[in-house]
């Protein structure tokens, strides 16, 4: 016998100011709950794993089923194999079962009247001035015909009750505050004692996302000061986790690099929530162990890249780690943009080339005095120049420029990078070689 | 009878494998510092290529430098670079080099970088030597290059845990065309790095 791979929960009528409630509900009994987006009362849930938690499948379904009468609520409970086909049972056939099969489950779906399947009134009117009032005598009408002469929304039902369609079971995000604050006895600005203080709140916050089977995905801190405004810090993990030491060490980093006016009197830890997804973890050092290996001498494990980085984007700032991109410009400072990263991919560098001098360039040019004869003034002085490349843009635009560069080489050796603004007729540094 | 002697035999390379430990002379494991005390001086260019090395041994690399630092990722490119793989970090002015040097060590600790490039030209380094000792250790631990760019026209080294000290100066060949060369200043590893053949450089410099 197949195993089940999807629960339908059908509450027929439920108030939609409920919905986001009982899927919290439903959680209890799988991490993973899809509420249907068209249809208020109906969720699709995973039940797939929890045989050691709940027991048998039936055992399972008639808690759920105990959850909704807890709730008031009148519903059925399917087991099932297709998402669809399962409701379409649940609807037709109600109470708490079991599929066998999914050969039965079809059969059973093919006699459910289409009345009780919410296909909207126009294509039930339609289909019903043709005598199709089954969903098994809808199924049997080609999937073209049925696009042709009631439309798509009509077609992708039918493809969705065929089991043409099996769209993945998309479980809703968990977007509820999940708020600890915690009180200083006496307002403190030492951050050890702030840090103690903040463990404490953490574990707490930590054991609700537990008990609720989430994650974190980012942490806000508030700090309530004694006077003056409040500060919120924002610390992102490489990664989603539940780990306190990984949290605690990202707080000591940012807490380190802020300048607190005044003693904290509150604190308060808000979590971001996310599902915990499973991970694979390394069974042994992969480090290669070849010392004359040309390539791949070092395997990189890139939870440790992403949890450094983690810690430089706390103590600097969430923009403090980037990677460059490369623009289509023809300005040096417009020809390239910093893109934060959280992750470092596998380097691919070209091979064979020539070793290149690189520049150094400024973001904001250097203005440069003139001689009286026009050209820049530097020290020591200028001895040869080459150029001019002229860049220049639309005359007429905002913005626009005309600049002509030139490499300037002085008396002792330097090789500069230097343009002239023709429309303010003056020098500027714009960098170097180095 | 003779004393036994001493026989010394070149080390065996496999033809085509380069041993990892010594690509482009710069060792693994150590500080390297790159002294711009003269004005035709290439440090830059020196600590790309030392990245670019450690890419081609398959590492991703980082460069930390001030926010708003000089750092020209199209040429970076233009030299070979995988940009990708190189983790640019951005110091607050207000962090000076204790920022910079702190953000190497994070870099270092993960394991994850082949070298960690500081560009120590515009700011001043950290009292002491206890930083210094932390990058060389995590180096060793971590068979990692830390290079530092040092500040310009600087007359002495960082400190005594620099392991080696260049200085990479710029010649013209011809137009277009340079080399450079490497004046060893200190050399605690036994390396002996050098490049081979002529550099490119930008278009339009002669």
């Amino acid at each position: 016998m197949k195993p089940p791979r999807v629960a339908v929960v059908d509450v027929p009528g439920l108030p939609p100011e409920r919905r986001a409630a009982l899927a919290h509900r439903l959680l209890a009994f799988s991490p993973r709950v899809e509420p249907d987006p068209e249809r208020a009362g109906v969720f699709f849930l995973d039940p797939s794993g929890l045989e050691g938690i709940f027991g048998r499948p039936s055992k399972w379904i008639r808690r759920v089923h105990g959850a909704l009468r807890e709730e008031g609520l009148e519903g059925a409970v399917v087991m099932g194999f297709s998402r669809f086909p399962a409701w379409a049972v649940a609807r037709a056939r109600g109470g708490v079962r079991v599929l066998a099969s999914p050969e039965d489950e079809r059969a059973e779906a093919r006699e459910a009247p289409l009345s009780l399947l919410e296909l909207g009134p126009e294509l039930e009117r339609a289909l019903h001035k043709l005598g199709i009032d089954t969903l098994g005598s809808f199924l049997d009408l080609p999937r073209g015909e049925v696009s042709t002469r009631f439309g798509a929304r009509a077609k992708s039902l039918h493809a969705l009750f065929a089991e043409a369609l099996t769209p993945p079971l998309e479980a809703f995000a968990e977007d509820a505050r999940i708020l600890v604050e915690a009180e200083l006895e006496f307002p403190d600005a030492q951050v050890d004692r702030l840090l103690f203080c903040l463990k404490g709140a953490l574990h707490t916050l930590l054991a609700e996302l537990g008990r609720r089977g989430l994650s974190l995905s980012s942490l806000l801190v508030g700090l309530e000061l004694e006077w003056g405004e409040p500060l919120a810090l924002t610390l992102e993990p490489a990664h989603e986790t539940r780990d306190a030491r990984v949290l605690l060490e990202l707080a000591r980093l940012r807490l380190a690099s802020v300048e607190l006016r005044a003693p904290v009197q509150k604190l308060s830890l808000e979590a971001k929530p996310c599902r915990l997804e499973g991970r694979q973890l390394t069974l042994f050092d992969t480090r290669a162990v070849d010392p004359l290996a040309p390539r791949f001498t070092r395997t990189v494990d890139p939870d440790a890249a992403a949890r450094g980085l983690a810690r430089l984007r706390a103590s600097f700032g969430e923009d403090a780690v980037t990677r460059a991109i490369l623009e289509d410009a023809w300005l040096p400072e417009h020809a390239f943009a910093w893109e934060p990263i959280t992750h470092v991919a596998r380097p691919k560098p070209r091979e064979g080339d020539a070793p290149f001098l690189v520049r150094r360039i400024h973001p904001k040019p250097k203005s440069l005095p003139s001689t009286p004869d026009g050209r820049p003034r530097t020290d020591p002085p200028i001895v040869a120049m080459a150029g001019p490349y002229r860049f220049q843009s639309g005359l007429h635009r905002e913005g626009a420029y005309a600049r002509d560069y030139f490499y300037a080489e002085r008396t002792d050796g330097s090789l500069l990078f230097l343009y002239r603004d023709l429309h303010h007729e003056r020098w500027f540094l714009q960098g170097a070689l180095d | 009878m003779h004393a036994p002697r001493l026989i010394r035999s070149p080390l065996s390379i496999v033809p085509g494998r380069v041993p990892a430990r010594e690509s482009v002379g710069f060792p693994r494991a150590r500080v390297i510092e790159i002294a711009s005390a003269e004005a035709d001086a290439a440090g830059m260019s020196t600590a790309v290529q030392i990245l670019l090395a450690c890419q081609r041994e398959g590492d991703s690399v980082a460069w930390v430098q001030p926010r708003g630092g000089t750092l020209y990722p199209p040429d970076l490119h233009a030299a070979g670079l995988d940009l990708d793989a190189l983790a640019v970090v951005h110091v607050p002015p207000e962090a000076g080099g204790v920022g910079l040097a702190k953000a190497g060590e994070l870099l270092l600790r993960t394991g994850a970088f082949g070298a960690v490039a500081l560009d120590l030209t515009e700011v001043r380094p950290p009292r002491g030597e206890a930083w210094l000792g932390r990058l060389a250790s995590l180096a060793r631990e971590h068979d990692a290059r830390a290079v530092l760019l040092g500040p310009a026209r600087a007359a002495a080294s960082f400190g005594a845990l620099v392991s080696l000290r260049v200085s990479p100066r710029r010649r013209r060949t011809r137009p277009g065309r340079h080399r450079v060369e490497l004046e060893i200043l200190k050399n605690k590893a036994g390396a002996s790095p050098h490049f081979e053949g002529e550099w490119r450089a930008p278009e339009g410099v002669r």
